[in-house]
């Protein structure tokens, strides 16, 4: 039998039956979109925690208190309630040669209200002026703290281009004051957009110097995290145990009591955090695409039984078990092959209305739609095989004395 | 050109054994027409299928044009029944989704002559027009079309591969004896005029009367093999 009449054939008989077919192309099109923006999404994220890290500067170690148990990854450690770092930590790796650049980080969530009275909650960040330098931030009007400032207590912050906008709206917020928790800050700088990535937004938040923000809103003399800036690459494993013999040595403890991750621990982990997330979504969706195969299986099953004495006719007219089998699974991929097809473009609509409206990253990726029609024509040929093979052994004695 | 020797069908239900053909032999010339006649039960439609290669027998031989069918597989007896055998049946078994020139046609597309659209529609008309079918109806689905002009659209899909013989199996069953009359015409202008050999299955003696030679079969064995004596007939060889 030719291609073009089995095709025919194929399309003739998913005709006479629209509804039917419909329905079982929505099936497999549904799987096949939430494959797609699953996926999607997944990848999105990986790409943008990658821009959102590599923007905060390369080459960096991040000292964090307490220690991560092995196996138990990095999120879960719950290391920043430890409090063990100091400013005499900073001191005590300050004269590493490798070091360019160290800042202290002492992070809060507080309600900022602006002198025109607009009203945010937002990240407070208690650095120093090298944390500029460690973490990557341009500034784009005004200028940072001092050393001055930073003795001296000075009531001075620094915003992220959002923040700004957020609490000035249109108007220069250079020499205005903010008021966060009671207590007046001069905004002196406005920091460049770094745009938002991933699950955190980098121009949503505020900085202040770390004696300030120890002072009057943490209470406590200790930091969240220190940040180091090595000079090359390749110094980073010497910092780092030369960083953590230091501190071990500071801190009289035999096992350290603190952790340092570099830039690409960090990384690796969040992104195989992400894969892991992906493939369990993926996993979940995949399901919806098993589920529509089977809606397939049942449909060709019902139509099988349906034109018994058709199949009979066309074996009595010379019909091998072959045209029999290839003109049933034929139908079956036609179905998934047009379900995955108006699926992929559903999965990309629906990626895209993601990351407009959730404002979440997303990226529809070659091997995302590869995977989906993989998958859905494997689905054609798996669900459509057990129909097929019955059609086509069927005697055409009994098939045409059917009733 | 047909030639069974001592043909016997047993079906087999559990420990059941129903013998349905027994011991038949028979031989067909070329360009024959005849009728197979016997009462409901009689095995005559077991005979039917075999001829037409859709079954094999239990034992026995069946020669066509020298080919011993009882020797063949699946897919060859597919290929002998697209090639060499034009099936009609009583129900008719048209496709009702497709029209009537799409229904001649289906034979044509599990042959391996790769006709082109345009010599399959060509060798479609030809056939229709073979059987006397209205031109004006051939994009007509089966329901909208009459009993007998359904039957005429049936003669024509058995002649779309150019048979050697048409199995007829109650062709006049399920129409009216005017009807059926011009549809056994049909057969007897197709018979003498492209010299097919016709074989017709029937129960009804006035039918068989238009065959030149009718065998009686009961409990599965021949009876009778005769000559017709004043054949009904429209069309003379």
């Amino acid at each position: 039998m030719r291609i073009k009449d089995l095709v025919n054939e194929s399309l003739d008989s998913l005709r006479s039956n629209k509804l039917r077919t419909l329905l079982s192309i929505l099936g497999i099109m549904i799987g096949v979109a939430a494959v797609v923006s699953m996926i999607s999404l997944g990848e999105g994220s990986k790409i943008s925690i990658q821009r959102s890290i590599e923007s905060l500067g390369s080459n960096n170690l991040i000292i964090f208190p307490g220690v991560v148990q092995p196996g138990r990854g990095f999120v879960s450690s719950g290391r920043g309630d430890a409090q063990v770092l100091k400013k005499d930590d900073i001191e005590a790796i300050r004269d590493i040669l490798e070091i360019e650049a160290i800042s202290p980080e002492v992070q809060r969530r507080f309600q900022v209200i602006s002198d025109v009275g607009n009203n945010r909650n937002t990240i407070i960040l208690g650095g120093s002026k090298e944390f500029f330098v460690v973490r990557n931030m341009v500034i784009d009007k005004g200028s940072i703290f001092n050393d001055e400032q930073l003795r001296s207590y000075a009531k001075v912050a620094v915003l992220g281009n959002q923040i700004a906008k957020d609490l000035f709206n249109d108007i220069d917020p250079i020499d205005r004051k903010i008021r966060i928790r009671g207590v007046n800050f001069k905004v002196i700088g406005v920091l460049a957009a770094k745009g938002s990535a991933g699950f955190v937004n980098y121009d949503d938040f505020i900085i202040i110097p770390y004696s300030v923000m120890q002072k009057q809103l943490s209470g406590n003399e200790y930091f969240n995290s220190i940040a180091v800036k090595v000079n090359s690459k390749n110094n980073i494993d010497y910092v780092r145990q030369a960083v953590t013999s230091r501190l071990m040595q500071l801190h009289k403890v035999d096992e350290p009591d603190f952790s340092v991750f570099s830039q690409e621990d960090i990384l690796a982990t969040l992104t195989s955090i992400i894969n892991t997330f992906t493939l369990f979504l993926s996993f979940v969706a995949g399901i919806s695409l098993i589920v529509g195969g089977i809606g397939i299986m049942n449909m060709m099953l019902t139509s099988v039984v349906e034109r018994t004495k058709e199949i009979g006719l066309r074996k009595a007219l010379g019909a091998k078990n072959s045209d029999i089998l290839r003109q049933i699974i034929l139908e079956s991929i036609i179905i998934t092959s047009f379900g995955c097809f108006i699926g992929i473009i559903l999965g990309v609509v629906i990626s895209i209305l993601i990351s407009r409206f959730a404002n979440i990253t997303t990226y529809v990726s070659m091997q995302a739609v590869i995977i989906s029609i993989a998958v859905s024509v494997s689905v054609g040929l798996i669900f459509g095989y057990y129909p097929a093979k019955r059609a086509a052994k069927l005697d055409p004695i009994e098939a045409l004395r059917y009733e | 050109m047909i030639k069974l020797e001592n043909i016997t069908k047993i079906y087999k239900t559990g420990a059941f054994e129903t013998v349905a053909v027994k011991n038949i032999s028979l031989e067909i010339k070329k360009g024959e027409f005849i009728a197979i006649m016997g009462p409901s039960g009689s095995g005559k439609s077991t005979l039917m299928h075999i001829l037409g290669c859709l079954e094999k027998p239990t034992s026995g031989k069946y020669f066509l044009e020298n080919t011993d069918i009882s020797l063949l597989n699946d897919n060859e007896l597919a290929d002998i029944r697209n090639k060499k055998i034009g099936f009609v049946f009583q129900a008719f078994f048209l496709l009702s989704r497709k029209n009537v020139l799409e229904n001649v046609i289906l034979p044509s597309l599990y042959a391996n002559n790769y006709l082109s659209f345009k010599a399959r529609k060509e060798k479609a008309l030809e056939c229709l027009q073979a059987t006397a079918f209205p031109l004006d109806f051939i994009y007509h689905k089966p329901n909208q079309i009459s009993g007998g002009m359904m039957q005429r659209v049936a003669i024509a899909r058995a002649l779309m591969n150019d048979p050697e013989i048409i199995l007829a199996d109650e062709p006049t069953g399920n129409l009216d004896t005017k009807t059926g009359e011009i549809v056994l015409h049909t057969l007897q202008k197709l018979n003498s005029e492209k010299n097919i050999s016709v074989i017709l299955i029937t129960h009804e003696e006035d039918v068989a009367k238009h065959s030149e030679r009718i065998i009686k079969i009961k409990d599965g064995e021949k009876v009778e093999d005769m000559k017709v004596i004043n054949r009904k007939q429209l069309y003379h060889k």
